[in-house]
């Protein structure tokens, strides 16, 4: 992992400790000879980086904590303010992870979709005619999946700060969403930026309906998204296709074949496959259930 | 002489069949219990129950299929059923008498597995009550308060009573008081209201927060702030929000005023 770039393999030796310092975000990494320790705020920093990280992405920087009294030290110092308001104090939130089998010295940070649907707001309502279709360009966000020798998934960290929010027609429908704090949708394709704590897809909505329809926040299920790489364009995920259909009635078609703006194909990679499978089926859960009168206790 | 004799009559008395049928009927009894075992143990791997109403089928299965393989065992050994069901039915009618409380509880529990007006992990209030639903059981629900008592509430009780339940959706309401000082900026304090509420970030941005002037109050102009947040997150959300709010003010030049009295002497205003 060189400097400039925030994910791949790192080495993390017992007694010592890393801050990464990703855009807002800090990332404090402490391990003993028995367990992993995990620390993450998001911070708001000078205005010249904050004006650098909006315009090229997140400023990455790296230090090594070799003293356990480094660690100590940048966790008791006084609680930085949040990206979202200087009136909100941003502290380390900690998870401790035992690994008593002897964990080996790498870490792998690996970029991941986050788990939760992402709620997307249009800059002004548009009006879909019956049978049209319309395709926007949309940034999603990333989260650093932390795991230790490769094999144990540690944690998921989310690279910069999101708010929550309810998509539903009223406060009885509907579901726990995600939005981020800027622009996330654009006309198009083109009007959207690499940057390497986002990903970008290509969003079509049909509508499938006899009337028009007027579109002004989307839903985006991430967790069922892929994720890839290319070294030129950036990340990407799989072009997802909303067919509006009525009420509640949307169906979601997600497509690997990945836009032209992505680049050529040889030079793009799988990063992460999607956090969700599909929902098993009720004949599945059913002869599940019916399996299970026949399995032993224990 | 004697114990021969004895034999003599008992070995007329057992045949061959009757030791058949005592065969079955003990086989029939133990695949019962196996069976209800089984039946239990199963009920117990089922993901789409909640553990009230597992709990529920698991005593139903259980002795259900017990009575059932006894009956049918009583039933091999040649035993007249209908005399044993009078016998039950006349027991069942004086116990219902003696135990007219725990059969309406026994009733008001299945009514409240069945309706799920609230399940284990919920915070609900009935009258004084308030606090997280720790069991619910055939004859009553416990609940752990706040400050950690667990009270038993019997279910014929929660049946009759109005429950308030804090957990059942998703999303919650909120509602945080603020008091500025007169001659505040209306339109600024509300702008700088909403931006400081929804920065946190368990506020919700749909629905919107709804920053409402409730009154002209004795000292200050009074704000309410109606804002939605995910229900776990209600308790320490308003704490989180005063303080965030009470620096956002100071920072902006904004009095929260203290409540202030003007006593007037009536010797002075004489005098005056």
């Amino acid at each position: 992992m060189s400097n400039e770039t925030w994910w791949g393999r790192t080495s993390l030796r017992i007694r010592t400790a890393q801050l990464w310092q990703i855009g807002s975000l800090d990332l404090l990494i402490e391990r003993t000879s028995s367990e992993f320790s995990v620390s993450w705020r998001h911070a708001a920093r000078t205005m010249s980086a904050v004006t650098n990280a909006a315009i090229t992405g997140p400023t990455v920087s790296k230090r090594i904590l070799s003293h356990p009294s480094d660690a100590a030290a940048v966790r008791s110092a006084p609680n930085p303010t949040s990206p979202l308001s200087p009136f909100i104090t941003a502290p380390f939130q900690t998870q401790a992870f035992a690994m008593h089998s002897s964990p080996s010295d790498d870490l792998t940070f690996t970029p991941v979709l986050p788990q939760a649907p992402l709620a997307v707001y249009l800059a002004r309502p548009l009006i879909l005619e019956p049978n049209e279709k319309l395709t926007l360009g949309v940034c999603l966000p990333l989260e650093i999946k932390i795991e230790s020798g490769g094999a144990r998934v540690i944690c998921a960290v989310p690279l910069e700060p999101f708010s929550k929010t309810w998509f539903g027609p009223n406060a009885l429908q509907g579901e726990l969403a995600i939005s981020l704090n800027r622009t996330t949708v654009y006309s198009s394709l083109e009007e959207t930026q690499p940057r390497p704590d986002h990903t970008r897809a290509a969003l079509t909505v049909r509508n499938g309906n006899g009337s028009p329809i007027t579109i002004d926040r989307l839903l985006i299920p991430c967790s069922r998204l892929s994720l890839f790489h290319s070294p030129q364009t950036g990340f990407w995920t799989d072009s997802i296709t909303v067919d509006v259909k009525g009420e509640d009635n949307n169906g979601f078609q997600f497509d690997r074949n990945l836009p032209r703006e992505a680049g050529p194909s040889q030079f793009i990679q799988l990063v992460a496959n999607p956090r969700a499978q599909e929902r098993a089926s009720i004949n599945e859960l059913a002869l599940k259930n019916f399996k299970n009168l026949f399995k032993e206790r224990g | 002489m004697v114990f021969q004799e004895w034999a003599r009559e008992l070995s007329q008395l057992i045949t061959k069949r009757h030791i058949i049928n005592f065969s079955t009927a003990v086989a029939i009894l133990l695949f019962g219990v196996l069976l209800a075992r089984r039946a239990h143990a199963a009920i117990g791997r089922l993901g789409t129950l909640d553990h009230s109403q597992r709990m529920l089928f698991q005593r139903i299965a259980y002795y259900g299929l017990l009575v059932l393989a006894t009956a049918a065992a009583l039933d091999t050994l040649g035993f007249d059923l209908k005399v044993l069901l009078g016998a039950a039915g006349v027991l069942t009618v004086a116990i219902g008498f003696a135990a007219q409380t725990s059969a309406s509880n026994l009733i008001s529990g299945l009514f409240l597995m069945f309706e799920r007006p609230f399940v284990v992990g919920n915070t609900i209030a009935v009258g004084d009550i308030r606090g997280e639903v720790i069991a619910i059981d055939l004859m009553s629900t416990k609940i752990r308060t706040f400050n950690n008592l667990m009270i038993r509430v019997p279910n014929e009780t929660l049946v009759k009573s109005n429950i308030t339940n804090y957990s059942y959706f998703p999303i919650r309401r909120v509602d945080v008081e603020v008091g500025v000082a007169y001659g505040s900026d209306l339109a600024f304090v509300s702008e700088l209201l909403k931006q400081t509420v929804l920065a946190h970030p368990e506020t919700l941005r749909e629905p919107a927060p709804l920053i409402l002037v409730k009154g002209l109050g004795a000292s200050s102009i009074d704000f309410t702030i109606q804002l939605w947040a995910p229900t776990e997150s209600v308790a320490n959300l308003p704490s989180e929000l005063y303080q965030a709010i009470e620096l956002a003010l100071k920072a902006n030049g904004v009095e929260i005023p203290f409540p202030t009295q003007t006593i007037l002497h009536r010797s002075l205003a004489a005098h005056a």
